[in-house]
C-alpha cells in the first residue's frame, strides 16, 4: 500500500477542468479531447483497480466518456466538480454493467447522475473552494490513511473488510479512517467556511 | 433517538457504487427528505472525485479517442432524445391505469420512490388489515418495499433475516419503542421483534429496506458477476 502516491502533476485545475465539460457541451471536440487525455486513463486505472481486465476496463473508460460527451449539458459546476461529476458518471457505468452482465434480460437503465436533492444555493457557492481545501488536505494525508481511502471509495469495502483485506485490527482501521475523515470533513463543512 | 443515521461506511459504500440497489434506494429517498444525508452524500461522491482526479494514469489503447470521434459521427442524431420520449409516454401509459385518489398519494412520494412504484404498477398487496405492501426491487438478498398504513394500523409483529431499516415517508408511526415521523428513520437489528403501527388521522406511507446477508456486495462480487456473465 506505501506505494501509492498522490499525483500532484495534475496538468488541470478545477477551473479548467469544469470549463473543458462546459465547452463540451457546446460540442467542442477539442475540449473533449484535452478531458480524454486527462481522464480516460483515470478512469481505466480506477476500474483496473476494481479487478476488471485490461479489455474490460478498456470498454468501459470509452463508455463513461462517450457518456461525458452526451450528458456534458447536464453540468453544473455550482453543483460538482468536473471530477465529482466524471467519478459519478464512472460509479454508476460500473453500476450498470455488474447489472447488465448479472441480469442481461433487463434494459439496463442509468442510475441518476446527480443526487436527486439539489444543493442549497448557499453550499453551492462554497463548492468550489470547498474543493480546493479538500484536496489540499488530500494532499497532506500519510499514504496508509489515503489508500483506507481508497478501499472505502473506489472498493466499497466495509471497515471490516478492510481489516480483513490489511490483517489489521478493526478498532485500528476504524480509528485510521476515523483520522482521515476528521482531517477531510473539517474541510467539507459549511459551518466552517 | 427517533433519527437514526447509518453510519460513515455506508456513504463511502454510496458513493463507491459497492451498496445493494434496495440499500442505495433506501439512501437516496432519504437523501430527498433530509439536507444533512444529501450533504454526506454529496460529500462522499466529492472525495471519490477528488480520489479518481488523483489516480495515477493507466495509457489507454491508441486510436481510442479517434474511434470515440468515430461512433459520434456514425450516431444519428436525436435517437438518445426518442428514447426518453418513450420512456415518459410508458410511465404514462402505466399511470393512467392507476385510480386518480392512489396515483395522487403515489405521485407525491420522493422521486427515487415514486419512479419505482409506477414501474411496478402501482400495484398494493393486501397485508393484514388496513396493511398494503408493495415490492419495489430486490437484489442480493436484499429488499425494498413500501409498506402502507391506514390510520392506527399496524403491521404484525415481525422479525427479519437482516436489518430492516423503516424510512417514513408521509404521516407517522409508532414502534413502542419511540415514534417516526416523516424523514426519520427506525432502524431494527435482526432479533428485535418490533410493531409498527400508524398514528391517529393519517395514513403512513414507509420505505421499508432489508438488508439481507450482504449490505454490501463488494468489488468481488462485482468481478464474480462480471466474469460470471462473460465467460
Amino acid at each position: 500500500m506505501a506505494d501509492f502516491k498522490i499525483r500532484t502533476d495534475a496538468p488541470q485545475g478545477r477551473e479548467t477542468l469544469d470549463s473543458l465539460v462546459e465547452r463540451t457541451a457546446h460540442q467542442d471536440r477539442e475540449a473533449f479531447a484535452t478531458l480524454f487525455h486527462f481522464f480516460a486513463p483515470r478512469v481505466k486505472s480506477y476500474l483496473l483497480r476494481l479487478n476488471a481486465d485490461d479489455a474490460l476496463a478498456e470498454e468501459i473508460a470509452q463508455e463513461v466518456m462517450l457518456t461525458v460527451w452526451r450528458k456534458a449539458g447536464q453540468f453544473d459546476r455550482a453543483q460538482a466538480s468536473a471530477s465529482t461529476w466524471i467519478f459519478r458518471i464512472a460509479r454508476n457505468k460500473r453500476i450498470d454493467v455488474a447489472r447488465r452482465l448479472s441480469r442481461p434480460a433487463l434494459e439496463p437503465e442509468e442510475p441518476a447522475l446527480q443526487p436527486p436533492p439539489a444543493v442549497a444555493p448557499d453550499d453551492a457557492a462554497h463548492a468550489s473552494a470547498r474543493d480546493l481545501r479538500v484536496q489540499t488536505a488530500l494532499k497532506e494525508l500519510p499514504a496508509e490513511q489515503l489508500s483506507l481511502l481508497q478501499l472505502a471509495f473506489f472498493d466499497g469495502l466495509s471497515h471490516s473488510e478492510i481489516a480483513d483485506r490489511l490483517r489489521l485490527p478493526l478498532g485500528t482501521v476504524k480509528s485510521r479512517l476515523r483520522l482521515a475523515f476528521d482531517k477531510l470533513r473539517k474541510h467539507l463543512d459549511p459551518d466552517d467556511l | 433517538m427517533t433519527h437514526q443515521s447509518l453510519g460513515d461506511e455506508i456513504f463511502s459504500a454510496y458513493a463507491s457504487g459497492a451498496l445493494s440497489g434496495p440499500m442505495r434506494l433506501l439512501l437516496e429517498t432519504q437523501s430527498e427528505l433530509d439536507p444533512q444525508v444529501a450533504r454526506l452524500c454529496a460529500d462522499a461522491d466529492r472525495i471519490g472525485g477528488l480520489l479518481l482526479a488523483a489516480n495515477p494514469p493507466s495509457p489507454v489503447r491508441h486510436g481510442a479517442l479517434e474511434d470515440l470521434f468515430a461512433i459520434l459521427d456514425t450516431e444519428s442524431a436525436g435517437s438518445g432524445e426518442a428514447g426518453v420520449a418513450r420512456r415518459q409516454n410508458e410511465d404514462g401509459r402505466r399511470a393512467a391505469g392507476i385510480a386518480s385518489q392512489a396515483l395522487n398519494e403515489l405521485l407525491s412520494l420522493p422521486d427515487a420512490v415514486r419512479d419505482l412504484a409506477l414501474e411496478a404498477g402501482g400495484t398494493w398487496q393486501f397485508a393484514g388489515p388496513g396493511v398494503r405492501v408493495m415490492e419495489l426491487m430486490r437484489e442480493d438478498g436484499a429488499k425494498a418495499e413500501l409498506i402502507r398504513l391506514e390510520p392506527g394500523r399496524g403491521v404484525p409483529r415481525h422479525t427479519h433475516d437482516g436489518k430492516e431499516f423503516t424510512l417514513v415517508l408521509c404521516g407517522a408511526f409508532d414502534d413502542g419503542l419511540a415514534r417516526y415521523g416523516k424523514g426519520e428513520m427506525s432502524v431494527a437489528d435482526p432479533e428485535i421483534e418490533h410493531r409498527p403501527v400508524a398514528e391517529p388521522g393519517e395514513v403512513c406511507i414507509a420505505l421499508a429496506v432489508t438488508d439481507g446477508p450482504l449490505a454490501f456486495t463488494g468489488p468481488l462480487g462485482w468481478v464474480q458477476r462480471a466474469l460470471g456473465g462473460m465467460s
